[in-house]
């Protein structure tokens, strides 16, 4: 049941102290108290630790990040998050299973008690925020400077914390100037930016952006900075330079292991949802416990990852019918993250992708890298000297015999080698 | 002491350890075989003599159609 996971999702409820207009959880207050019992959340880590104690050695045995999610996690408390926390530490501590915790929240029921706890455990915290100069309030009715008050009371404990922009109708004009005050004011390295989706509303909702808006609005300026900042300039857009730069520079690659993104993602093999009634879903972006996303209970027996499996390739076969007929001769491709099913079933609660919101934004993404690759190579000779690297993001066997290759070498004098099947390094050529 | 991965019984004079290697390729839209990233795995199990037995019979009844139909 874990065996494959590299993240779960722990749903500690579905309830949350805030109603954020486009929250993808619905109903909650449907779900006012509910909680995960610790007799639940003990049997996932006992699975978790059977589960990956009976990896064989040519099996993956990957790190997995135990991520306590909602509704609102902090709501479980400090007493419950605790005892959670110590057993799930000693448990995978004491058999040698690699791990870390995060926790997405909104921050507003952090208190100093909270914040040591997750410096003593090592919680990363995912913090939900979408703007200044009232870019945030369609997320809550949280104040900018409340929010920066919450974050520098969690740098105060060295609590490693990343945050989330959703971009909406709402901030649409406002989201890079507030991902630079949060680098350059508050002192965030990890923003990261994600486009909403809506699935309260069937159809383009009132404040849903349309895919060439946030490609005009956010990706474009966004990818005119790679120039003076390379890959550090956000989580996304270094996911697609790198698939991008492996693309053009790689002859062949390996299977690839994905969460999200990728052609099918890996939604119920390498990311499960847990929820709090202790079962078991493809992952924790599905509004409600759907049946159709479920994968099994926490108890239940599932001998050689079969019925596991088996969910997957019936999930994999409804995303195959999609790509068929709208993706797999796109030349947008190697870039492409194919759009988020679980959005699509919550909203229209039927299997499908986004492609009015995903097409605009990679098709016109990938035009741009094409035009830019060899003044975005030259840059990077600058930012990070020769040699410089590119992480391929996923393993690679061997260098394509390029037109690419051989333009670099001959307007840039670089050559490219491949090391570890993990990267690419950029030197001078002589 | 080692234990049946399927009855959790001790292991004690005889194991039997069964992998399945799980590989899932597509055919998409150009008719082309593409392999399913994510989906080179595999999962075993070990097993005492009794759940062997069972597995087996298992097995031979739900897919003694095919054997036929190979035959």
């Amino acid at each position: 049941m874990f065996k494959f996971a590299n993240m779960v999702v722990v749903k500690l409820t579905h309830d949350c102290n805030f109603r954020c207009k486009y929250c993808y959880i619905k109903n909650k207050d449907d779900f006012k108290g509910e909680m995960m019992s610790f007799a639940v959340f003990k049997k996932f880590i006992d699975r978790l630790v059977y589960d990956k104690s009976h990896v064989f050695k040519d099996e993956r045995k990957t790190k997995v990040s135990i991520v306590f999610h909602g509704g609102e996690p902090l709501l479980a408390g400090y007493t419950r998050l605790s005892k959670m926390l110590e057993y799930a530490k000693r448990q995978l501590t004491a058999h040698d299973i690699p791990f870390d915790f995060g926790l997405q929240t909104n921050l507003s029921l952090i208190t100093d008690e909270l914040l040591l706890l997750m410096h003593n455990y090592n919680v990363y915290i995912g913090a939900s925020f979408d703007g200044i100069n009232k870019g945030n309030i369609a997320r809550s009715k949280i104040s900018e400077d409340y929010f920066i008050q919450q974050i520098k009371k969690a740098q105060k404990y060295n609590v490693e914390i990343g945050v989330l922009i959703v971009v909406s109708k709402y901030n649409i004009d406002t989201v890079l100037q507030t991902k630079k005050f949060l680098e350059e004011r508050v002192g965030i390295n990890g923003v990261k930016i994600n486009y909403v989706e809506d699935v309260n509303q069937a159809g383009q909702s009132d404040f849903e952006v349309t895919g060439d808006e946030y490609f005009s609005k956010v990706v474009h300026p966004l990818l005119e900075e790679v120039f003076e900042k390379g890959f550090e300039v956000e989580d996304n857009i270094s996911l697609m330079l790198k698939r991008y730069f492996t693309y053009i520079l790689a002859d062949k690659h390996g299977n690839r292991y994905y969460n999200c993104s990728g052609k099918i993602c890996g939604a119920g093999l390498h990311v499960v949802n847990l929820s709090p009634d202790g079962n078991i879903y493809l992952c924790g972006r599905y509004s409600e416990d759907y049946e159709e996303a479920k994968i099994m209970s926490i108890n239940d027996s599932n001998p050689f990852s079969a019925k596991q499996i088996k969910k997957y390739i019936d999930f994999a076969y409804k995303k195959h019918e999609i790509l068929k007929e709208e993706c797999d001769m796109c030349f947008a491709q190697p870039i492409c993250d194919f759009g988020c099913m679980a959005f699509h079933f919550s909203k229209y609660h039927k299997w499908g992708i986004r492609k009015e919101l995903v097409c605009p934004i990679y098709k016109n993404t990938f035009k741009w890298l094409v035009e830019n690759e060899i003044k975005i190579i030259d840059s990077f000779k600058k930012i990070y000297e020769v040699p410089f690297k590119i992480d391929t993001a996923y393993p690679v066997y061997s260098i394509k015999d390029s037109t690419f290759l051989r333009k670099i070498h001959q307007l840039l004098s670089l050559t490219v080698e491949l090391k570890d099947n993990k990267q690419f390094i950029f030197k001078k050529a002589n | 002491m080692e234990t049946c991965t399927v009855c959790g019984k001790e292991l004690h004079d005889l194991k039997i350890v069964i992998r399945l290697q799980y590989q899932v390729h597509r055919k998409t839209a150009a008719d082309t075989w593409e392999p399913v990233e994510n989906t080179s795995l595999s999962s075993t199990e070990i097993m005492c003599k009794d759940c062997f037995d069972k597995f087996v019979d298992t097995l031979d009844e739900s897919l003694s159609n095919r054997t036929e139909h190979n035959v």
